[in-house]
């Protein structure tokens, strides 16, 4: 087993952090790199099958072997400051299948939580435990979904706990959090409904469907004092890396969308909402898709949240 | 979502998703295009919209000749307009938009509309948007920053 680590500008601290949670799990073999050079030197030496966890930065990406890396990888940490998350400013001639990373050092204590739950779990098996991410003084709902007409009455209800658990906040800030749970709630329940399912995939989405037992899916919400948390589940286990990948890498050049069905629109706007998305996947068998937010003052702090995406794979054994 | 129509006001109410269809909307857009030169959509009244629902607006605008005019757009569809390049390509102007103010002594949340006319593309500044007198005369602060949120301003067609 081998945890092999990019950093850039990570603060020394977070440097030391994450080699000592290696460290207590008897990952010895890792390497921690800070030059490209070395990154590049570190790709020639993959194994064909590689655990582990690497953090981009804007250099990172312009390797050419960085694609393949990130095909190889079983557990993908990308973190993006929000104003250059759709900017143009990476040429459209940068032939990447990945968005940049940085700032990682500046991200909230949720991302460095959730990284490290990354890191150990990378050693393990079975999904990342994302109710681990937060605070034992929370509050769960949760929801199923039968058919696809229970998704609005589902969101409606949503909506509503999150103004009224959240009610020392500003009631626009409390309805700003409700907004923005509801449409990264909208979109995730829309890929485990008709993206996931094979059945649905090409399904016109306008009308209603019954979903078979298999087909259901789960939603829970977590309310804690410093996040929000919207979980999102279904039993196909279908997200496709590469698909993921294409829609990431195009939101840097700010592409067009719309032929493209909802899919890349979809995970823009689930990315440009929360603060962190992590997308657990068990092969064939499990998604649970979570977005989490963290909780301020003011709309103008919160635009300025650094962003973070977990991809997190199990294959097939 | 529900329709309702004033003139050439389209006033959308409701939530734009995967329930709403091209033909639904080309219907009420035609339903006004004989009479008017201008359709109005005023979007003050929905609540969310997702990336289905902005796909069937986005393709239904597409097949209309007459330009459509955004009116009183909340928070949300702002930070869209910012995010979604198909905007740009369209034949659209955004007219009015809420943009969220605090009030500095009473800290209280405001959305206050701010029209977007030609007046304010040519003259106005960004900068004259941080701080601004309510109409109680007190002072309200910006909570947002204004060149990312009147981003779109220089990126629509005109």
């Amino acid at each position: 087993m081998k945890a092999i680590l990019f950093f850039s500008d990570l603060h020394q601290d977070w440097k030391n952090s994450v080699s000592e949670t290696l460290t207590e799990q008897n990952v010895t073999d890792f390497k921690s790199v800070s030059e490209l050079s070395d990154f590049r030197n570190l790709l020639k030496l993959l194994p064909s099958t590689w655990d582990g966890i690497v953090i981009f930065d804007d250099l990172a990406i312009q390797s050419a072997s960085a694609q393949d890396f990130l095909m190889k990888a079983k557990y993908i940490a990308i973190s993006q400051s929000p104003q250059t998350f759709v900017s143009e400013t990476i040429p459209k001639s940068v032939q990447i299948n990945i968005i940049a990373a940085h700032e990682l050092s500046h991200s909230n204590q949720m991302g460095h939580k959730l990284f490290e739950l990354a890191l150990k779990n990378s050693l393990g098996t079975g999904l990342i435990k994302v109710e681990d991410l937060y605070t034992t003084d929370k509050k769960e709902i949760a929801f199923s979904l039968t058919n696809t007409k229970d998704k609005d009455i589902i969101l409606e209800a949503i909506e509503t706990e999150i103004q009224n658990h959240y009610s020392d906040l500003s009631p626009s800030m409390a309805n700003f959090y409700a907004g923005r749970v509801g449409l990264v709630g909208d979109e995730l329940i829309l890929n485990s409904i008709f993206n996931a399912n094979p059945r649905l995939a090409a399904a016109d989405r306008s009308c209603v469907y019954e979903l078979k037992k298999n087909e259901h899916v789960d939603v829970n919400l977590v309310l804690d004092k410093k996040y929000i948390g919207i979980s999102v589940r279904d039993n196909f286990g279908s997200v496709d890396r590469a698909n993921l990948f294409k829609h990431l890498s195009k939101l840097n050049v700010n592409e067009q969308m719309v032929d493209r069905k909802s899919g890349g629109m979809g995970l823009r706007l689930t990315l440009d909402s929360g603060t962190q998305l992590i997308i657990n996947v068990q092969q064939n068998i499990v998604t649970e898709m979570t977005a989490i937010f963290q909780l301020l003052p003011s709309m103008k702090e919160y635009k300025k949240q650094i962003k973070t995406l977990l991809w997190a794979f199990q294959p097939i054994s | 979502m529900e329709i309702k129509r004033e003139k050439n006001e389209l006033e959308f109410v409701g939530i734009l998703n995967e329930s709403v269809t091209v033909e639904y909307l080309l219907e009420n857009f035609h339903s006004i295009s004989a009479d008017s030169s201008v359709i109005i959509l005023n979007f003050e009244k929905v609540k969310r919209a997702n990336s289905c629902g902005i796909i069937t607006l986005i393709h239904s605008i597409e097949q209309v000749k007459l330009p459509v005019h955004f009116s009183r757009c909340p928070v949300w569809l702002v930070e869209q307009l910012n995010q979604i390049a198909e905007f740009f390509t369209l034949n659209i102007k955004i007219i009015s938009v809420f943009a969220p103010y605090i009030e500095e002594k009473t800290e209280q949340y405001i959305l206050k509309l701010i029209n977007i006319d030609d007046d304010f593309i040519k003259n106005g500044t960004l900068q004259s948007l941080d701080e601004q007198i309510n109409d109680n005369g007190l002072k309200i602060v910006a909570d947002f920053d204004s060149e990312d949120f009147f981003g779109f301003i220089t990126r629509y067609k005109k």
